[in-house]
């Protein structure tokens, strides 16, 4: 891999006055203006999972293209469902890797807030199978399903998973960019309302506006975050046919092992990482699915405060989904922004430490395209 | 009784038709099961997605002699590992069908 994060840019999260365009274009000046010499990209990829259904808008690669005054360019509009910053950081990568652009913006974002709760849950059901959707699944209904066949195949009761969104939710009251910046505790989150039992409402990633941007370049110093390694995988879209031992997402565990092998690096050696947190088990399925710890352990390697800001290996540590919020077309690329920024020095109260190496994984559309990014700081 | 499709190279199997093997490409066999079943997972969805209401319960069930899917449940909710039989509904929807004895949240 040759390629380096020259800078970056990320809103907060939440619900903003902005629409769509907006956000993304304010992320990616944002960037450019903290890219070193003012260096003007040669290609534009626009991440954004559900614009159609969500902000009424589409054509979004030259309209971005147009608020940054860089038409002319070529750019792409990329979607990956819920991983969608995600795919449009790796297909980035991609390109400047190949030989093809020598900078290449990336901005990712999402508007969801402008429509009913229903209405936009609906939207997102569109990246479920057709059989899950004609059963009315939706995407808080079908991780509900997931996470209850991962609690009981290792019978966890549903209440141990508030020390996910506890711990989360303590990470993202220090990271100014975050939705939710309010501690919870655990009894606020086992008696939070049932959204799709067995998961609450604070088991659950909130509906949000948010962008974020990363400028790529070919390395060309030697202090640079750079991308050591990447994997992706598609899944078999309905859920329910997919192998059920272990638990979790195969998507997941297929792009970690190909980012691992492209990056060279063995899962001790990451020092801090940013997972899909959408629903809180995810983060237990995450863990395991990345090899930080055995099928079934990820709870008591949670609650032992492996994963902890001051732990050996820091999850979240920007809050993550749970905490940050979750615009499901900039939530992949937030935690890239947010890995880059660890392992620069620059994470503020959210530094964990003084990590080398940090990874980025996240779940597209319930498991059906998931991604692993592996960043490096070269000393 | 409920068609299933098992693919022969990777053994995945299906209880909806496709041309071929999604995972592996490969040709895909039908056969038949009873529809009795059992319960892996269940979940009551509290607001329900445009064109249901709510509360809208759903199973994944996995039949006896193999085959996993989705079926919408009536109240109460089934327990992961209740016992129930799956029918095929309107529009292509799998009914699950409790039987008496079945334990329920
Ligand atoms: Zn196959």
């Amino acid at each position: 891999m040759t390629v380096a994060i020259a800078s970056t840019g990320l809103l907060r999260f939440g619900k903003r006055p902005e629409c769509l365009e907006e956000l993304l274009a304010g992320a990616g000046r944002e960037a450019l203006q903290g890219a070193p010499g003012g260096a003007r990209p040669d290609a534009l990829i626009v991440a954004n999972m559900a614009a159609g259904s969500l902000a009424h808008t589409e054509s979004l690669a030259p309209r971005i293209a147009d608020l940054l005054g860089l038409s002319g360019v070529p750019a792409w509009r990329v979607e990956s469902a819920s991983a969608t910053g995600a795919g449009g950081f790796q297909l980035g990568a991609h390109l400047v890797a190949s030989g093809a652009f020598d900078r290449v913006l990336v901005v990712a974002g999402e508007k969801m807030t402008a429509l009913p709760t229903a209405a936009t849950t609906t939207a997102l059901s569109r990246s479920l199978s057709p059989l899950e959707v004609r059963h009315g699944g939706t995407m808080p209904s079908m991780a509900a399903l997931v996470s209850g066949l991962y609690l009981s195949r290792y019978r966890l009761p549903i209440e141990e998973m508030a020390e996910v969104t506890v711990r989360n939710r303590a990470s993202s009251s220090r990271n100014p960019r975050a939705q939710l910046t309010a501690l919870v505790t655990r009894e606020e989150v086992n008696h939070s309302r049932m959204v799709s039992s067995p998961l609450r409402l604070l088991h659950v990633s909130a509906i949000s506006d948010g962008a974020g941007a990363v400028l790529l370049t070919r390395p060309r110093s030697k202090d640079e975050v750079v991308v050591l390694g990447m994997g992706q995988s598609t899944e078999v879209l309905d859920v329910a046919a997919r192998p059920m031992e272990p638990p979790g997402f195969r998507s997941t565990r297929r792009a970690a092992r190909a980012a691992y092998d492209q990056a060279g690096v063995g899962r001790k050696e990451v020092r801090v990482a940013e997972v899909h947190d959408a629903f809180a088990p995810f983060q237990l399925i995450d863990l395991e699915d990345l090899g930080f710890c055995g099928p079934g352990e990820g709870l008591e390697w949670t609650k032992e405060g492996r994963g902890d800001p001051n732990g050996v290996l820091p999850i979240n540590p920007s809050g993550g989904l749970l905490g940050r919020g979750h615009p499901v077309g900039a939530s992949g690329l937030a935690q890239i922004i947010e890995i880059d920024r660890q392992l620069r020095g620059s994470a503020g109260p959210m530094q964990a430490g003084a990590p080398t190496v940090g990874l980025a994984q996240s779940v597209g559309g319930l498991g059906s395209h998931n991604f692993v990014s592996i960043l490096g700081r070269r000393t | 009784m409920i068609a299933v499709w098992s693919c022969g190279p990777c053994s995945l199997l299906l209880l909806e038709r496709h041309d071929r093997c999604p995972s592996c490409g490969g040709d895909l066999l039908e056969g038949s099961r009873e529809g009795a079943a059992t319960v892996l997972a269940a979940t009551e969805l509290l607001v329900a997605p445009e064109g249901w209401s709510a509360p809208h319960r759903l199973v994944l069930f996995e039949l006896d002699g193999g085959g996993r899917s989705l079926a919408v449940a009536e109240d109460p909710l089934p327990a992961p590992g209740g016992r129930g039989r799956v029918e095929l509904g309107q529009e292509g929807r799998f009914l699950w069908k409790r039987v008496p004895s079945a334990p329920s949240l």
